[in-house]
């Protein structure tokens, strides 16, 4: 089963691949010189320490200004390929290449790349300025070079004030953004961020998130960042890579991610709350696939799948698992009415967080998550209309869990 | 400074009661030994004891502190071959414990050698006494200074790699993987970040060294034998040798003998102390 789902994920990739270069290309347009060029490339990595295998045939390719963002569950072997990229780790087989350079096995001083470390790793011993200008002072840049570089990214960080302060006198937020700096005045090829926002609190965490996302749109620079963070994720990159395992799960657009996940895995982990996987039966009859669930109080829900693959077709008469986001199920109609279904159902319990209303039903055997206008005066046990909207739905073959 | 927990008056009284036990158990020794350089003779041999002196007689530290006298030489000579000794192997075994240690610690060293070294201050010193002697007097520096100063540097190496290594250890090895990707070097890295944040456990091992070696008396009492290599445990000993014996004299070079070592011990403690609050590396 394991060669299969690694062929079929390597299949899908290549499957995707010319639809997501075009969109990059198109988001890229006009703000980065150099197009299409290719910055950082990894062929069938793989890393073992003695019989654990953390990371399995990876390949990868990003090209000049993408934001990659490696996201997985904790142990999934993203920090691991971040510091095979970064040359603090040796791999066991496979090659890295950093603008077309192999640097596999070149040693990290020389890899042209810049790295925040979640801890922020930064020298208690110096000051900030001095902290920022290391790897400059390493480089035997002239003081006075040195001195207006740091105040140019001290500048951008809004760091002036605590340049002569040392790491201890600084607050979380702060230190982290001298980390950033340390990375940034060098101008690096590459830039790593491994699980940068992690240690800082909910509320700067985000003002963060934006900094970071702001710095990228105005530097352009080529980064590659590790969260467990999936909204992090979303929001932050222009390509995703799932992991689990050591695998690629999948690797495309934070939309191809979200709106068509490669297998069980990457819906479940990407979306909070999680898509809903609602096993369900196919029945092709005269022509039209027709998609069963099974209720529990009611007669089976069935709805007509308008845009049926062939390979959906061939699972008739069999078992399939449906992914629906919450917001897919919802009180409110769809926006598209020809790929939409509307039933009533009973809603078992409910959540209100404000903005919205989360209510959760029986469809299939399992809790299924809905997403509700924040107004919607249901109430648990309520039978309420619900608008299926189809136009995202995914399929998953139960056997393999992979995307039919 | 008002602590917030009120203790028991009782249990004050007793604490207070032990840690007055505890500093005269601590004290009266050197306090002793204060008195006795500072007593006439006459006061030494009277029977009962004078603890309290007479007349204060300062004339043996007149004596031991001028180098034309026969004594005084013999125990200035002595102090400067300590110090030379002591300093000298300590920082020899300072260089060479950080840069072992590293390699332990960082660079995957054979833990075998390691324990090679730990193994070496296991054996009791007389094992070494025999080879070491032929050994020296074949290569002619018996009664020198140089052996010594390798015969102690091998005996605080081990010992200053094993301090330096609980230390590195304890380190997060990121700040060295952000010097390594900011393009440093490792004797870079550890010149410039590594060795400036275990400054204080430098001085600390700096400190033990100094001290273990400045109190040696059995490797010096055998490779030594006049005042080109004596050491001051040894010529403290000397002093008590002869058919005389002034235990005001005496008393006295233990005083001054004793007076390096506590310098040294106040300095580093105020710099571990500072160094231990400042150097926090939590990120």
């Amino acid at each position: 089963m394991s060669d299969s789902s690694s062929s079929f994920i390597s299949n899908q990739v290549s499957d995707i691949s010319p639809v997501q270069s075009s969109t990059t290309q198109s988001q890229r347009r006009g703000s980065s010189a150099d197009q299409d060029d290719v910055i950082l490339s990894i062929r069938s990595l793989c890393k073992s320490y003695f019989d654990a295998e953390i990371l399995q045939d990876i390949n990868l390719e990003i090209n000049s200004g993408d934001f990659l963002v490696l996201v997985g569950p904790s142990g999934c072997g993203k920090s691991t390929l971040l510091s095979c990229i970064g040359g603090l780790t040796d791999v066991t087989s496979g090659e890295i290449f950093c603008r077309g350079k192999n640097i596999t096995q070149l040693d990290p001083a020389k890899r042209d790349i810049a790295m925040v470390f979640q801890s922020y790793a930064l020298f208690p011993n110096m000051t900030v300025a001095q902290n920022i200008g290391f790897g400059l002072e390493v480089r035997k840049v002239p003081a006075a070079e040195r001195k207006q570089k740091i105040q140019q990214v001290a500048e951008i960080l809004h760091l002036q004030p605590l340049l002569d302060r040392t790491p201890a006198q600084l607050s979380g937020g702060q230190r982290q953004r001298v980390a950033m700096g340390r990375a940034l005045v060098r101008d690096p090829t590459l830039f790593l961020f491994d699980e940068p926002l992690s240690n800082l609190d909910a509320k700067l965490r985000l003002s963060m998130r934006t900094e970071i996302k702001h710095l990228h749109q105005r530097l352009g620079g080529t980064m590659v960042y590790v969260t467990h963070d999936q909204v992090e994720a979303m929001t932050l990159a222009s390509k995703i890579m799932v992991l689990n395992q050591g695998r690629i799960q999948q690797f495309g657009s934070p939309e191809e991610v979200y709106k068509r996940p490669a297998n069980t895995f990457v819906a479940e982990f990407m979306g909070s709350p999680a898509m809903n996987l609602i096993r369900a039966k196919v029945i092709v009859e005269a022509g039209a696939v027709k998609i069963q669930i099974h209720r529990e109080d009611r007669a089976p829900l069935v709805f007509i799948e308008q845009a049926a693959t062939d390979a959906l077709r061939a699972f008739n008469n069999q078992s399939v698992i449906i992914g629906l986001r919450p917001e897919s199920i919802s009180d409110v109609a769809a926006r598209d009415p020809q790929r939409s279904h509307s039933a009533e159902c009973r809603i078992e319990y409910i959540e209100g967080i404000g903005s919205d209303v989360y209510a959760t039903l029986k469809l299939g055997g399992s809790d299924v998550i809905s997403r509700l206008h924040g107004d919607s005066n249901v109430s648990a046990g309520d039978r309420q209309q619900l608008h299926f909207d189809l136009s995202n739905i995914s399929y998953f073959d139960p056997s393999s869990q992979l995307r039919i | 400074m008002h602590s917030t927990i009120k203790r028991p008056r009782h249990l004050s009284c007793l604490l207070y009661a032990s840690l007055t036990l505890l500093a005269f158990f601590v004290l009266a020794p050197v306090l002793w030994l204060l008195l006795m350089s500072l007593s006439s003779p006459t006061d030494l041999t009277k029977v009962p004891l004078q603890w309290i002196p007479s007349q204060w007689d300062f004339s043996r530290y007149a004596l031991l502190l001028d180098w034309q006298n026969g004594s005084g030489k013999r125990f200035l000579a002595a102090m400067l071959n300590s110090l030379i000794i002591a300093t000298s192997a300590s920082f020899i075994a300072l260089v060479a414990g950080v840069l072992a240690a590293y390699a332990f610690s960082r660079r995957n060293a054979s833990m075998l050698l390691m324990f090679a070294f730990l193994a070496t201050i296991m054996m009791p010193p007389i094992t070494y006494i025999l080879p070491l002697y032929s050994a020296f007097s074949e290569l002619g520096i018996l009664n020198t200074k140089v052996s010594l100063i390798i015969c102690y540097s091998a005996m605080l190496i081990p010992f200053a790699i094993w301090l330096m290594k609980t230390n590195i250890d304890v380190l997060p090895e990121e700040i060295e993987h952000a010097a390594m990707i900011e393009g440093a070097g490792t004797i870079y890295t550890l010149r410039k970040v590594v060795l400036p944040i275990i400054l204080p456990a430098i001085g600390a091992t700096a400190m033990l060294s100094f001290l273990t070696a400045w109190d040696e008396f059995f490797y010096a009492l055998i490779f030594s034998s006049d005042l080109s290599a004596k050491t001051i445990p040894v010529a403290i000993a000397d002093f008590s040798a002869g058919r005389v014996t002034d235990f005001g004299v005496i008393a006295s070079v233990g005083v001054l003998a004793s007076v390096p070592p506590v310098l040294i011990a106040l300095f580093f403690q105020r710099f571990i102390v500072s160094g231990l609050v400042g150097g926090s590396v939590k990120g």
